[in-house]
């Protein structure tokens, strides 16, 4: 099957060398021409931390996807809010069976999937990998413990599950432990929800995860923004219960990982970069106005980050009064 | 005249030299202070003043009360709402008076005192129930604030005043607070100025709910006063919570908008989110990343 990877920047890269590594008929499609050209030319040098090293060749690479020919799998690896340009920008490579995949994380990426293509056609997943660049031609993946890759159909039939065998197959003869799920859209949704509960709250109050949970109110806060959260999922047609989360989903994240600042923490409190909030409470936040359910914990939250990621230089940082 | 406090440097000097009053017009010193460190200390009074924290009201009050007696005037010219409430516990409501002040205060070193007024009304309280009682202490101090050059007003229903303030303070000090912003970079920032007019909103309808006028006009047309005046400052919350990391006085701004809320069947979901981030922030200060990291 050929596939193309929409957008090869660090995280596109990484989970497209997986799939070369694993045997697939890769096209890498990004703008990024010293990155493409390198790997046209010399192969990708591909580490898997902290001490594999492959050099994987056989990439086709493009600068577009307007003259790849038509692909069986398009996968879009692009940041959210580029999604519906990429979409559109594929089209020449998409033909009546082919299957489009976004492994974006956060909400609404299938929405956008389904406003060009039907469910019949359309499969979404995630990836828990770290991902780097290493200069043009290389990249970096950090993989977590088990399972680093779930993806499946939004309608599962003969063309979707084709697809979804395939790129589990192949990722994991290239090292990546993937499973292609029956029923993937609850799956997707616990991790939004763990997303949006611990990464906002602990970002806002610049604490880590089990300090928040330890504190009344942060604890609350947390509770807060899980109840709103199912509300949501419920609403989209998935069933999540939020009292059964809390005891289940949200206890496993406190069990294991309450001694660490959580991506979204880390962009705002040190990296200062930009955040997901927009496909994380954002987007909670959108679907609440959508059908008319409140969301005023994630309103709040979400307008807070928003407003400080457009303000990190001016920010009291430190006991020092600017 | 006679000042309770426990920092007992500012007391002793000034009962020895009196104090030193610095205004916007110039400085002088004034005397015949009784100070102590413990209201037990003193005799019966016809007016007590009350201005420790909101939060700290019901500390005090025990010790309070023994200069309280059948006549007293309780006045609380503390920051935020339900000062007034927090009173009854004491005395009846028709000896209960409450107002607030709009001035700019600063204490540079024992015996010394700064005040930065704001132009207009300085100071402005009222009875939570008229009473004689009420009517004297409060022409008493109207009398002596204006004597004294501040511009003071014994309001009839001292409500809006209270509630316009406390409601602007609920938006934009809690506001850059939560952002460690300045107000007026809160208020440049197009989400920032979402979050405290949502909070405005919400504190006017619950105003509205209470009996009191539509505080939102005045809140508008004082918008822009707000951004000269306080812009490229860190309001009182900010400072408590940023430099001085204290407890803040959130439970009696947007705690309380979200209580009198409750008490009167309107929605406060954005001071409720707020209040909820604040009280998270205020128990752990010492845990709170504050470090630029390379």
């Amino acid at each position: 099957m050929k596939i193309a990877m929409i957008g090869s920047g660090a995280a596109g890269s990484v989970f497209a060398a997986y799939l070369r590594k694993g045997g697939a008929d890769i096209t890498l499609v990004d703008p990024y021409k010293e990155h493409m050209d390198k790997i046209a030319k010399d192969g990708m040098k591909f580490t898997i931390y902290p001490d594999e090293v492959y050099h994987l060749t056989g990439f086709k690479t493009a600068y577009t996807a307007d003259d790849i020919g038509t692909m069986d799998i398009v996968i879009f690896m692009t940041k959210a809010n580029q999604l519906e340009n990429a979409i559109q920008g594929a089209k020449p490579c998409v033909g009546p069976n082919t299957v489009l995949v976004s492994l974006i994380n956060g909400l609404g990426n299938d929405d956008k999937l389904l406003k060009y293509y039907p469910a019949s056609r359309c499969m979404i997943g995630s990836g828990v990998i770290g991902t780097a660049l290493d200069g043009p031609g290389g990249c970096i993946s950090t993989p977590s413990e088990g399972v680093i890759m779930n993806f499946g159909a939004l309608e599962n039939n003969d063309v979707t599950i084709a697809a979804g065998k395939h790129m589990e197959e192949c990722y994991i003869n290239g090292g990546c432990k993937a499973v292609f799920r029956e029923d993937v859209l609850p799956f997707l949704w616990k991790k939004v929800v763990v997303n949006c509960t611990v990464n906002t709250v602990c970002a806002v109050t610049r604490l880590k995860i089990g300090e928040v949970e330890a504190d009344p109110f942060g604890q609350k806060l947390f509770h807060d923004v899980i109840r709103e959260c199912c509300a949501i999922a419920n609403a989209k047609g998935v069933a999540l219960d939020a009292d059964e989360f809390i005891r289940v989903d949200h206890q496993h994240i406190i069990d294991h990982i309450s001694d660490y600042y959580p991506s979204m923490a880390q962009d705002m409190l040190w990296k200062k970069y930009r955040t997901e909030i927009d496909t994380l409470n954002g987007a909670i936040s959108d679907y609440g106005k959508q059908f008319g359910i409140p969301t005023p914990t994630c309103d709040v939250l979400s307008t807070v980050v928003r407003c400080i990621q457009n303000n990190y230089a001016n920010q009291y940082v430190d006991g020092t009064r600017k | 005249m006679y000042l309770v406090d426990r920092y007992k440097a500012h007391m002793d000097k000034i009962s020895q030299d009196g104090m030193t009053f610095i205004t916007p017009d110039g400085e002088c010193r004034l005397t015949g202070f009784f100070t102590c460190e413990r209201a037990c200390e003193l005799p019966v009074m016809d007016i007590v003043i009350l201005m420790v924290k909101a939060t700290q009201t019901d500390d005090v009050m025990e010790s309070v009360m023994s200069c309280v007696g059948p006549e007293t005037v309780l006045v609380s010219l503390q920051n935020g709402l339900g000062n007034d409430e927090a009173l009854m516990k004491y005395v009846p409501a028709d000896r209960i008076m409450y107002g607030s002040g709009v001035i700019g205060t600063e204490l540079p070193a024992p015996g010394v005192c700064v005040s930065k007024p704001e132009a207009g009304i300085q100071m402005f309280f009222g009875a939570s129930v008229k009473s004689a009682a009420t009517d004297a202490a409060g022409k008493y101090m109207e009398e002596c604030f204006n004597a004294g050059g501040c511009n003071a007003s014994f309001e009839d229903d001292v409500r809006p005043y209270i509630w316009k303030k406390a409601i602007m303070n609920s938006g934009y000090n809690t506001v850059s607070t939560v952002l460690r912003l300045k107000v007026g970079e809160a208020m440049a920032d197009e989400h920032g100025r979402g979050l405290i007019t949502a909070v405005w909103k919400e504190g006017c309808a619950v105003a509205r709910a209470a009996g009191i006028i539509d505080l939102w006009p005045l809140i508008e047309a004082d918008t822009q006063n707000l951004i000269d005046n306080l812009g490229d400052y860190y309001p009182s919350m900010a400072q408590d919570s940023l430099i001085h990391q204290r407890q803040t006085e959130i439970s009696v701004l947007n705690g309380a908008i979200v209580r009198y809320g409750e008490r009167f069947g309107v929605p406060t979901p954005v001071n409720f989110a707020l209040t909820e981030i604040i009280l998270a922030i205020q128990g752990n200060y010492g845990r709170q990343y504050n470090k630029v990291k390379a």
